[in-house]
């Protein structure tokens, strides 16, 4: 696919990509294995015009990839079934072009081979024998046993989860609380625009470096305006509709 | 008739799974069932009068050609695999220990594989299921009592000199 494909491709909606891939094959006959390697070219393109992918383009390729294996799975398990379904012909096969072979080398060579005796192997199954009592008595023990494994198991995967468990405030909450601030100043102030410098704690590195990329997100979702009139000076905060009153009113919608 | 009871023989020494009536009829090539009954009877009295290792079990799933309870401690290590399976017989083991029990329970200690258990020993008539409202009770049956050689269950859980504890 060009460049202009592509990039108009990625403007559209998910279903609408699928659409495009899938063009070419009649809607009851989708090949799995053909669209999802599609995808992953479409997403490999993506990638080479330096286009951002969306998060839901990988996971939809991730599906993707998931059915057709799911496909050729199906597939195999299938063939094998053939397989097995036609051994017993392949026998008779092997059978034959090995008589027909004997056969011309009895012609050739002449030799005589008188037939042997059939063999017979005698049928013999594997026994299952009776369960004891004691036998009934160990597998409770294994049974309580295993309880108390699995239940440890449980316990140590909640431990893990807890560890894993992070007391952070929802992103969306906070570029909420950073609009509804910068809003406040310029309505204290007067003021069209405001000093980046303003909204932060001077000695805070870390606070700093996270305002700003939450200031980042605001502007992208086109909430402010990123003021720098010269490289390496002051960063100014314009937002972009003063008048609309702040967070507890209209709250900020992370696109 | 001798040579249907040694043909009978033959279909439930090498049958690996229970053999039923039908299995058995049209093996014989009889038309009667009832001659199928009469004539694994004969045969069931034939082990016994001549003091053979070997008895007819029946399940709800058909016939079965065993070892008798009183040879199995001698020879059960010539033969490893069990009636049923590990899993198996852990849920039955648990049933019987608590039985009657619900079977939600069973579920909650055992994982739902244990949904399949105890198909299976019900189909095998080892345990016997009863609705009651959205789960099942669970209780072992006469068959499993005679199958251990026990009076009752409590004969089972005397097994055991401390108490195994389970939390349902």
């Amino acid at each position: 696919m060009e460049q202009v494909q592509v990039k108009e491709i990625a403007e559209e909606p998910w279903e609408e990509t699928i659409d495009f891939l899938t063009a070419d094959m009649p809607p009851q006959e989708i090949d799995i294995t053909v669209l999802a390697d599609r995808y992953r070219e479409y997403l490999s393109e993506l990638q080479e015009y330096d286009l951002s992918i969306p998060a839901k383009a990988i996971r939809i390729c991730a599906e993707l990839l998931k059915m057709k294996t799911q496909a050729l799975e199906y597939e195999q398990a299938n063939e094998d079934e053939e397989m097995m379904q036609e051994e017993p012909m392949k026998f008779e096969d092997e059978e034959i072009i090995e008589q027909e072979e004997y056969m011309e080398q009895e012609e050739t060579e002449k030799i005589h081979v008188k037939d042997g005796p059939d063999l017979e192997i005698p049928v013999k199954t594997k026994p299952r024998r009776r369960m004891q009592l004691d036998e009934l008595k160990t597998a409770l023990e294994d049974a309580v046993e295993v309880k108390q494994r699995r239940d440890e198991r449980q316990e140590r995967r909640a431990e893990m989860d807890q560890e894993f468990e992070m007391d952070e405030e929802d992103l969306t909450q906070k570029l909420n609380n950073l609009l509804g601030s910068i809003k406040n100043k310029i309505t204290t102030d007067s003021t069209e625009k405001i000093n980046f410098d303003e909204l932060v704690n001077q000695n805070n590195r870390q606070e700093r470096i996270e305002k700003f990329k939450h200031m980042l997100h605001l502007e992208n979702d086109q909430k402010v305006k990123l003021i720098q009139e010269e490289f390496l000076g002051d960063l100014e905060v314009k937002p972009e509709d003063v008048n609309e009153k702040p967070e507890q009113e209209t709250d900020y919608v992370a696109n | 008739m001798e040579e249907k009871k040694a043909k009978l023989e033959a279909a439930l020494y090498l049958a690996e799974e229970p053999v039923t009536r039908k299995e058995i009829a049209d093996i014989m090539n009889l038309g009667s069932i009832g001659y199928v009954d009469m004539l694994i009877q004969e045969f069931e009295e034939m082990l016994e009068e001549q003091h053979r290792g070997l008895e007819i079990i029946q399940t709800e799933q058909g016939y079965e050609l065993k070892v008798k309870k009183t040879h199995i401690e001698d020879v059960s290590h010539l033969a490893p695999h069990q009636d049923l399976n590990n899993g198996e017989i852990r849920t039955l083991s648990l049933i019987a220990y608590n039985s009657p029990i619900e079977q939600a329970n069973i579920i909650e200690i055992r994982g739902n594989r244990a949904y399949q258990h105890v198909k299976e020993l019900v189909n095998r008539g080892f345990v016997e299921k009863e609705k009651d409202g959205r789960t099942s009770i669970l209780d072992v049956t006469d068959f499993f009592l005679d199958y251990f050689d026990i009076d009752s269950v409590d004969e089972f859980k005397e097994n055991f000199e401390d108490e195994i504890e389970i939390e349902k």
